[in-house]
């Protein structure tokens, strides 16, 4: 049994734009799977399907096993919790200190009142320390989040989804706001955590990170799957059909 | 700094601080409490002694309709020639009172002085203003707009001088770097900095002015709040009723068209950015 | 994806509105004009009042002649309303005071201006003329007498500094109360949150214009009503403070939570935390501050206040000024206005500060 598996997957937004039409695929753990695509290809809504950011139409999605998309709330928040989630625009609570933005990748496992009150268990502080450690930024943990630089943002948002200490890491195009050399350290990040066996799928714009980092790519064009397999193996001939004629010249590097 | 520091600097301290906090804000406010007296029980207990007024509102006496629009007009105009006036002397007391414009011994001593005298005109309300000015030059409209005028001169250049305070250098130094006067400087480097800002808080000190020129005439400064004042004291409150309408009518289109036209300035004549809907 | 124009009922509206604009400000020129030359060669069509009592012929021939000169002005596309409704480009070569915008928006600042000038009575000679008798005011403002600033004046029974504490603790009261309740009237005042169903517009345009009515009127007007209601004194200040604080922030609040971002509450979600959960990380720190910086604004503004809501019996520190006023107690009077504004500044002074760190 792959760790998730999704079949028949259909988004329709109201009133009528279609922007998945029958997906299906499955991932296994460990692997660090990118979904590319031109804008509007439906990239951010696969993603988001998936832990049910927004709810699918139709078609099933099974993680590990559990069929996520007719989960009760109950069971969403226990299917959440081991789904991680990293976002282009890092959606950090500006206002709040760093250390609170990682905290909150905790919450599920916090009583009510305790989260309400805001009082975070000593152990749970101290991994939130840690966490902002691995992704090199231990010193900004009491600056508020809307005070740091976009990369440090996102390196919070990491940290934020470590916290969770999750089997599936979604990352919707985590590196797309920022500049090459940082997206590369982000990337570096995701890396890590994939080779610590958890599974990665995100979704990138430039060819030569997805061959870098991926271990299979998907292709969507206009909410279809276009092209699976190895990121190497995509050729002039491949791109074209993902991309589209017209995107030949620019290339997307 | 070890994590574990850090994690001892922001700990118990940090709860119990707040959990002071907290306490003195109840403590303070049980104290006023008890202090003012305030007693929601009173306000059904003496709920008949305002049936008359509420029941004006059933009826209410439209043959002061015409009197009250005139006023209502006056009011505007009230409100409007204190801006008008006084906006030339806020923007020109505005850059002597922005530090960042005014660096020589002289200059910081003109700074000091006109930011000094605008807190402490502003401090003292535009009515205790229009008291002042009813004595000096008779009861009516006059008094009223200088004491609007005198308020928002003072409000207003500490708006101004604040927002020149916070302009960006970059433009300034690229034109002192062809060799251009101070006045050029001014034209060229701050005026297009400051002048959407400018036109943004004037619009909204006359709908401060509008508001306020409503209560003014209570003390003699002319207006529609005037009439009022003398319907409510005559008890006459069917009369006071509509004038009241009226106010509210005018305050809350003024508030509407001086939003609308703020954002209008702020955004560019773009659209509002939307936040989330349930 | 452009649908052709259908003829719709809003579409005929739209398609009105720049003309009524257009009406509207030739209308307003009329009067101004007719204003001005009622004021300067005949003065049988002003009455007392300084309005307009214009005969029935008259009234009909401006509305015809505004409609024809709103019709016009389309015609030889002059109109402004177009302009600015539909916002139909200017020719960029022209300086902006030099377009039909500008030339109308500086007509009608210079009408106005005019009229204004004249309907309010501006006298610069009084100013001058009169300035003698403001002799004694200055007098007592530089000779201040602050006995009873901590002896009890037997007529007030009480000190300036009991009723200035008093001034300040009715401000804070107002505030804490109001923006205690403005918060679930905020709610029901956004947008966002009640745009759902037709009942929940309903309720969303009530609450709207219950807030923007009371807004509307000032404290001071509330606070005529609260003293006939419970009597002179400090309570009914700060119940009149509070209605109006209580308005004024649900507004505000409201505009908060319209601006509620998406991205950080689906970040909680997106973790596996509760609604409540959600609530307090995602939607919370996205309105606390601005609103505490609000609260903090109202506070300096309601101190403001307090000092003169004396006047209709209100209770505080502008029970003393208008007192001695009444006396002519110049020195005294000049002692009260004295710690009114060093009061009121130092506390804009923290507020200011502390909005700065806030926000
Ligand atoms: N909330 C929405 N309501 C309606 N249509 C939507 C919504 N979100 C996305 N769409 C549509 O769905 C399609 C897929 O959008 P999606 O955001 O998934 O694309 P994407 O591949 O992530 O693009 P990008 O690279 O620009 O992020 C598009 O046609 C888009 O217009
Ligand atoms: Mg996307």
């Amino acid at each position: 049994m792959a760790q998730l598996e999704i079949e028949h997957l259909k988004k329709v937004y109201p009133p009528n734009v279609v922007a998945l039409k029958d997906i299906s695929f499955e991932v296994e753990k460990g692997e660090f799977l990118v979904v590319i695509g031109l804008s509007g290809s439906g990239k951010s809504t696969l993603l988001r399907c998936i832990n049910r950011l927004i709810e699918p139409t139709e078609g099933s999605i099974k993680f590990e096993g559990e069929e996520v998309t007719t989960a009760s709330s109950k069971e969403l928040k226990l299917i959440r919790e081991d789904i991680a989630m990293v976002f282009q625009r890092f959606n950090l609570i500006e206002r709040s200190l760093v250390l609170t933005n990682v905290l909150t990748g905790q919450l599920a496992e916090l009583s009510l009142w305790r989260s309400l009150l805001g009082r975070f268990p000593r152990e749970l502080k101290e991994r939130a320390h840690a966490k902002l450690e691995t992704v090199g930024i231990p010193e900004q943990a009491f600056k508020r989040a809307d005070e740091l630089s976009g990369g440090q943002q996102q390196r919070v948002g990491i940290a934020r989804a470590l916290m969770q200490d999750p089997k599936l890491l979604l990352a919707d195009e985590p590196v797309s706001s920022l500049d090459p050399a940082t997206s590369g350290t982000i990337m570096d990040y995701l890396a890590e955590i994939n080779d610590q066996g958890k599974t990665v799928i995100t979704s990138l714009h430039f060819l030569d990170l997805v061959r870098k980092y991926g271990t299979r790519a998907i292709g969507l064009k206009d909410g279809k799957i276009v092209y699976d397999g190895h990121p190497k193996d995509i050729d002039d001939e491949k791109f074209k059909e993902v991309f589209g004629e017209e995107a030949e010249k620019v290339h997307i590097t | 700094m070890s994590t574990e520091e850090k994690i001892k600097e922001r700990g118990p301290w940090y709860f119990w601080r707040n959990v002071i906090v907290v306490a003195l804000f109840l403590a303070a406010f049980v104290y006023a409490l008890t202090r003012i007296n305030l007693d929601l029980t009173l306000l059904a207990k003496n709920f008949p002694s305002t049936i008359k007024l509420w029941s004006a509102f059933a009826k209410p006496d439209w043959s002061v309709l015409g009197e009250g629009v005139t006023l209502l007009i006056k009011t505007l105009y009230m409100a409007f020639m204190a801006t008008a006036l006084a906006l030339p002397f806020a923007i020109v007391l505005s850059f002597l009172g922005a530090k960042n414009l005014m660096q020589s011994p002289v200059a910081k001593g003109i700074y000091t002085f006109v930011r000094g005298f605008a807190s402490i005109i502003r401090s003292i309300q535009p009515i205790i203003w229009a008291i002042i000015f009813v004595v000096w030059v008779r009861t009516g409209p006059f008094p009223g707009v200088l004491a609007l005028w005198i308020h928002s001169v003072a409000d207003m250049t500490k708006l101004f001088s604040e927002r020149v305070e916070s302009i960006d250098v970059g433009p300034m130094e690229a034109i002192e770097s062809t060799g251009a006067g101070k006045v050029l400087i001014l034209i060229y480097g701050v005026v297009p900095q400051i002048i959407n800002p400018y036109l943004s808080f004037t619009l909204y000190r006359l709908d401060i002015n509008v508001r306020m020129a409503t209560i003014i005439g209570i003390v003699g400064g002319g207006g529609i709040g005037m009439r009022l004042y003398s319907y409510i004291r005559k008890w006459n409150f069917p009369k006071a009723v509509v004038m009241t309408m009226l106010i509210i009518i005018m305050v809350w289109g003024i508030d509407y068209l001086s939003s609308r036209l703020r954002e209008r300035i702020e955004t560019g004549g773009g659209e509002k950015t939307k936040g989330f809907t349930i | 994806m452009k649908r052709p124009k259908k003829f719709t009922l809003p579409n005929l509206v739209d398609d009105l509105k720049p003309f009524l604009l257009d009406w509207l400000i030739w209308g307003y020129i009329a009067y101004a004009v007719v204003f001005l030359l009622n004021s300067y060669w005949y003065t049988q069509y002003i009455d007392w009042y300084g309005s307009l009592t214009l005969k029935p012929w008259g009234w009909v021939l401006t509305v015809l002649g505004t409609f024809t000169c709103a019709l016009m002005s389309e015609k030889f596309g002059i109109s402004v309303g177009l302009k600015t409704i539909k916002k139909v480009e200017r020719p960029p070569q022209k300086t902006w005071a030099l377009t039909n915008w500008g030339i109308t928006a500086i007509a009608l600042v210079v009408l106005t201006f005019w009229v204004g000038w004249i309907t309010t009575d501006i006298d610069l000679g009084a100013i001058a003329g009169r300035a003698p008798k403001t002799i004694h005011l200055w007098s007592g403002l530089s000779h201040p007498d602050f006995t009873h600033f901590i002896n009890i004046d037997p007529e007030l029974e009480d000190t300036i500094l009991g009723s200035l504490i008093d001034t300040i603790f009715m401000a804070y009261l107002a505030t804490v109360i109001g923006g205690i309740l403005a918060a679930p009237l905020g709610f029901l005042g956004a947008r966002n949150i009640m745009g759902g169903t037709w009942f929940r517009r309903i309720i969303f345009y009530i609450t709207r214009a219950f807030f923007n009515v009371v807004r509307s009127v000032e404290a001071l007007l509330w606070a005529i009503i609260f003293a006939i209601w419970i009597g002179w004194g400090p309570a009914a200040g700060t119940f009149a403070l509070l209605i109006h604080s209580m308005a004024a922030l649900a507004k505000l609040f409201s505009e908060q939570v319209e601006s509620i971002k998406k991205g950080p509450i689906e970040a909680v979600q997106s973790t596996g935390a509760s609604f409540w959960q959600t609530v307090r990380y995602g939607a919370v720190p996205q309105v606390v501050p601005q609103y505490t910086a609000f609260l903090l604004y109202r506070l300096d503004i309601n101190v403001r206040m307090a000092t003169v809501i004396a006047l209709v019996g209100g209770g505080g520190i502008g029970r003393f000024f208008f007192y001695y006023k009444s006396q002519l107690d110049w020195n005294q009077v000049g002692a009260v206005t004295i710690i009114i504004a060093v009061v009121v500044w130092i506390l804009d002074y923290i507020s200011g500060k502390a909005r700065e760190k806030i926000v």
